[in-house]
């Protein structure tokens, strides 16, 4: 009969471990407590060096478990491998036909060979001894079936340890492998950051009329160009960003992210003769990728300094709210339509009625993707006595 | 009239730079090199360094360091110039001292308008 109490504290052993080495010392020790051999192996197979080896032992010495190793076939555990079948071997093992050619195994009187198989594979052998002065008696088919079982469990906790670290190694690969294609992309973004800058200043020099007064068509025409160069550069942004997945929050000053921002839109709002203001107290701290939060403020305010109108205000103003940061963006502009509130928000929509003003329609969808990135929430309102409002709300950690 | 110097490696941004400050008033130097842009600084005290972060010699970020270090240009506005990367060049600059910031495709305009900022409604 199994002692239940016996079996459930050697399963839960056997199972406790995903380390193929820890759990291969479990199994022994397991087996020892359940099976009480004299001196045993756990031989687990090695696919590379095509052979079994040990890797757990009891009562072994440290030299034959070194050099105890047997290739498909060879010695009893290689032949216990290669039929896969469990075996239950008494006294010499030149008594058993099948064993014919494996050498004599000295002291051992009776010994348990299980293999460990799964999908038809063999993972391993486990053998369990009795020496010839031992104090107990010899094992009997009830020993070898009670083997089978624990062998059966011992495959399994083997099978989930291999597949546990091949998972691991893969995750590790996969990192890597990110993390060069995130620094190619990065370059990349980069390099043509260069070259679009380049061509921004040809065309804004032009426009400004450096190279010469250009005709309303050409002045047109260089427009365009600069059209496209924004556009490009957006989706650089999009690019740049999708290159690197992780935030990099740290703690920083609200008002100083804002302030950056307005300072690179300060010259839109200039073009389109609308005031800007900066309203948001000093001691303001959230933490936030500063990269990021500067891109989202600095696309909300392009928006405001382009559609705004002349004469416009725009404010910039932040509290705190709990647990939470909210930057508010409010203009003195025509407002936006109620049913449009949710759709600006969306990949390349724009507004009909700004149709005639450049723009990629990607600003504000990367805002929000950032935002959510964040654990905030971006939307706007545009409040009946005119104008549009937009909520930046993050968590400040 | 006030000086700007331009610390950009690539030419045909930098010279545009130039040609455009130029037609707005300005004094402009140029020079393609972190290194030479310490010695040009310390040797002809500009009013406003436009400084891209990648140039060889010496990064953006530390010549905008070394500059601050030093009290006679602790006051010297410094207009940083980046693309932007995975490294957030533009935090670096700022732990550096550097007073504005531009990403690459930035706009001549804007330029303009952050010197007249610093050297005070010219």
């Amino acid at each position: 009969m199994l002692d239940a109490r016996l079996w459930i504290d050697a399963l839960l052993k056997v199972h406790s471990s995903l380390q193929v080495r820890l759990a291969g010392k479990n199994i022994m020790e397991s087996a020892k407590e359940l099976l009480s051999p004299d001196s045993g192996s756990l031989m687990l197979y090695d696919r590379k060096k095509r052979c079994l080896y040990v890797a757990a032992a009891l009562n072994l010495p440290d030299d034959v478990v070194k050099k105890a190793t047997a290739r498909m076939g060879e010695r009893v555990a290689g032949r216990v491998a290669a039929f896969r079948s469990p075996r239950l071997l008494v006294g010499s093992v030149e008594r058993y036909p099948e064993f014919e050619g494996v050498e004599g195994r000295g002291k051992i009187r009776v010994s348990i060979c299980v293999p460990l198989v799964s999908d038809a594979t063999v993972l391993g052998v486990l053998n369990l001894n009795r020496h010839n002065n031992s104090s107990h008696t010899n094992y009997t088919e009830e020993d070898l079936h009670a083997a089978a079982l624990f062998a059966a469990h011992a495959t399994l906790a083997l099978k989930n340890a291999w597949l546990a670290d091949t998972l691991l190694k893969q995750n590790r690969m996969l990192k890597e492998v990110d993390a060069a294609r995130a620094g190619v992309i990065s370059e990349l973004v980069h390099d043509m950051r260069g070259a679009l800058g380049a061509i921004r200043s040809y065309a804004d020099n032009l426009v400004a009329g450096v190279f010469g007064d250009l005709t309303p068509q050409q002045e047109e025409k260089v427009g365009k160009i600069l059209e496209q160069v924004e556009r490009l550069g957006r989706l650089l942004d999009e690019v740049g960003t999708s290159g690197r997945r992780e935030l990099r929050r740290e703690l920083t000053s609200v008002n100083r992210v804002v302030q950056r921002a307005v300072e690179a839109t300060e010259y839109l709002f200039d073009k389109n003769n609308i005031a800007v203001e900066n309203r948001v107290p000093g001691g303001l701290e959230a933490y936030m990728d500063v990269g990021r939060m500067e891109q989202v403020l600095v696309n909300v305010l392009s928006n405001a300094a382009k559609y705004s109108g002349s004469g416009a205000t725009v404010t910039v103003d932040a509290r705190k709210e709990q647990d939470f940061v909210e930057i508010v963006v409010s203009d003195t502009g025509p407002g936006i339509p109620r049913d449009k509130l949710e759709k600006i928000f969306e990949e390349h929509y724009r507004l009909d009625e700004h149709a005639d003003i450049p723009g990629s329609g990607l600003g504000l969808a990367i805002a929000k993707r950032t935002i959510e990135a964040h654990g905030g929430r971006i939307w706007a309102e545009s409040p009946p006595d005119g104008g549009s409002v937009f909520h930046i709300r993050i968590p400040v950690r | 009239m006030a000086v700007v110097l331009v610390v950009e490696d690539d030419v045909e941004t930098s010279d545009n730079i130039k040609a455009r400050l130029v037609k707005e008033g300005f004094d402009v130097l140029v020079c393609y090199d972190g290194l030479r842009a310490l010695e040009i600084v310390r040797r002809r005290k500009p009013d406003v360094v436009v400084l891209d972060i990648m140039v060889p010699g010496l990064p953006g970020h530390h010549l905008c360091r070394l500059l601050k270090y030093d009290e006679r240009f602790q006051q010297l506005p410094i207009v940083v110039v980046t693309g932007r990367t995975e490294t957030d060049y533009n935090a670096l600059a700022e732990k550096a001292g550097a007073n504005a910031f531009l990403t690459k495709p930035f706009s001549m305009d804007g330029l303009v308008g952050l010197i007249r900022r610093f050297v005070g409604g010219e």
